[in-house]
């Protein structure tokens, strides 16, 4: 296997509560995207989808800072403190790569209809931002479709296209929703399932992510390089899509 | 290409109860599959084993490898008190006589609601252990607690869990450095740099290559081995000389 070149939407710093991840510093995650070819990066703090989005947010401008042109920022936004907005955005917004807006609304527990998120949406429609958000279920990812929709100028990603059980769901939010993006990351990988996404929908509403340091990269990339799709397409997944995401947020490349 | 040639200790033949739109299930796409991503031979056991009877199933995988010579057969395998199952030299015999140098269990109570504590399972487990057969098992088949007593209680019976995922470490980690009789199919090993943990602390000689097919990807499963950091050597090792290691000591 040729080492591909890839972006990589879907990125985290930092360890994480409910498991131990076997290495988690921001030297192994650039180490890592050398081995398997990953060029960038957009990462948020993975304090920045608890509670605590401040101490994230800043551990992310940080680290982001020390290694540039390769990690770019997710700003972590909590949408139950209606105060989270306003402070994490004029401690972040406009720093150097800080690219777009960060939501997890799963282990937030909240939905992304609720009339608190709408803020983080108007303020990425307006700035033509990605909003990663981790998506989860058949049902979140209809509403995905719905703000999508709503949102035209914002370019939402469909963290984990739903997760393992809502792929059909996932698909069907996505047909003729241009600014909605099928994001691959994921721990279960099922053989044959990316060359159906892309039967359905096509390469060009599909992001290779990663969930560093989650899981590993090379998984992702392995679906990929090994799958039936044309060099092509792959080539879209890969890194041209992401490329397309970060120009339209303003990122000189 | 990375010049390694897998040898897969993880894959199911035959058609499953439900399929999904994109699922594969047919030997031509398997192979395929399995052409495209360097796997060169699998040991399988049969669909048939787990969702209708190990009895038939088993017969079943010993034919399919007859005629599919990159395939070797898995028995799914059963305490025989109840009669559906052979046991003591009868099962020895019959798993030397078709083959067969690895075994799958499936006891969790959706599937074969069997325990394997030694009071049920004791006699078909010595079985095992005395002609070195490795015995399979999926996560999520026994709680970690029951994994754990059926390594330290049965330490000559080589136990390879399979099926595994990232969020396992804090049990595996005890596991691995308490039982040295269990060994880990890769696939589900996602952890971040989590190949290269696991050979840095355990060996690589405890890694097994498997990509779970037809369910898994195999192209997810063989990356990354090949692109891991670590050595060559290892990545032979676990890529299929461990499980080549393994079998040899089958019925010696």
């Amino acid at each position: 296997m040729n080492k591909p070149k890839i972006v990589d939407l879907h990125g985290h710093l930092g360890k994480w509560f409910n498991f131990s991840t076997p290495a988690h510093t921001t030297r192994d995650i650039v180490a890592d995207m050398d081995r398997c070819g990953i060029d960038k990066m957009v990462v948020s703090h993975l304090s920045a989808i608890t509670g605590e989005t401040s101490y994230g947010n800043q551990r992310m401008l940080e680290e982001i800072a020390s290694f540039p042109g390769r990690l770019y920022g997710y700003v972590g936004i909590n949408p139950h403190y209606s105060e989270d907005m306003r402070e994490q955005l004029a401690a972040c917004w406009g720093k150097k790569g800080v690219v777009g807006l960060k939501l997890h609304p799963q282990n937030n527990s909240y939905s992304i209809l609720a009339s608190k998120c709408q803020p983080v949406f108007e303020f990425a429609d307006k700035m033509g931002c990605p909003v990663l958000a981790h998506i989860w279920g058949g049902k979140e990812a209809m509403e995905s479709r719905k703000i999508a929709l709503r949102y035209p100028h914002m370019i939402f990603l469909m963290g984990h296209c739903g997760g393992p059980d809502a792929y059909r769901e996932a698909v069907e939010a996505a047909k003729g929703v241009p600014n909605l993006m099928l994001d691959l990351t994921s721990s279960y990988m099922m053989e044959g399932m990316l060359e159906w996404m892309v039967d359905q929908v096509g390469a060009q509403q599909i992001l290779f992510g990663s969930d560093i340091p989650f899981y590993d990269a090379k998984h992702a990339v392995g679906r990929i390089v090994y799958s039936r799709l044309a060099d092509a397409q792959k080539e879209k997944i890969l890194f041209l899509n992401a490329l397309d995401i970060l120009k339209q947020a303003g990122v000189k490349l | 290409m990375s010049g390694l040639s897998y040898f897969d200790c993880n894959v199911m033949i035959g058609r499953p109860n439900s399929l999904e739109e994109y699922s594969i299930y047919r030997p031509q796409e398997l192979l395929a599959v399995m052409d495209r991503c360097g796997i060169e031979q699998a040991m399988a056991f049969h669909v048939g084993a787990v969702a209708f009877h190990p009895s038939s199933g088993n017969e079943r995988i010993v034919n399919f490898c007859r005629e599919n010579s990159r395939f070797h057969p898995v028995w799914v395998v059963l305490p025989g008190h109840t009669g559906e199952f052979p046991r003591g030299q009868a099962l020895a015999d019959g798993m030397k006589e078709a083959g067969v140098k690895m075994v799958k269990a499936f006891p969790s109570p959706g599937k074969h609601h069997f325990s394997l504590a030694r009071w049920v399972s004791g006699e078909l487990l010595d079985v095992l252990a005395g002609c070195h057969i490795p015995l399979a098992l999926d996560m999520g088949e026994l709680p970690w607690e029951q994994i754990y007593a059926l390594g330290r209680e049965n330490p000559k019976l080589p136990l390879l869990l399979t099926n595994l995922n990232y969020r396992a470490d804090r049990w595996l980690y005890p596991l691995m450095e308490k039982c040295p009789n269990i060994y880990l199919e890769t696939s589900g090993l996602k952890g971040f740099l989590g190949l290269e943990a696991y050979c840095k602390n355990f060996g690589a000689q405890r890694l097994l290559f498997g990509s779970g097919l037809p369910l898994y990807s195999a192209g997810a499963a063989a990356a990354v081995v090949e692109m891991s950091d670590i050595s060559q050597r290892e990545k032979e090792q676990i890529a299929g000389e461990n499980l080549r290691e393994l079998l040899c000591k089958a019925f010696r």
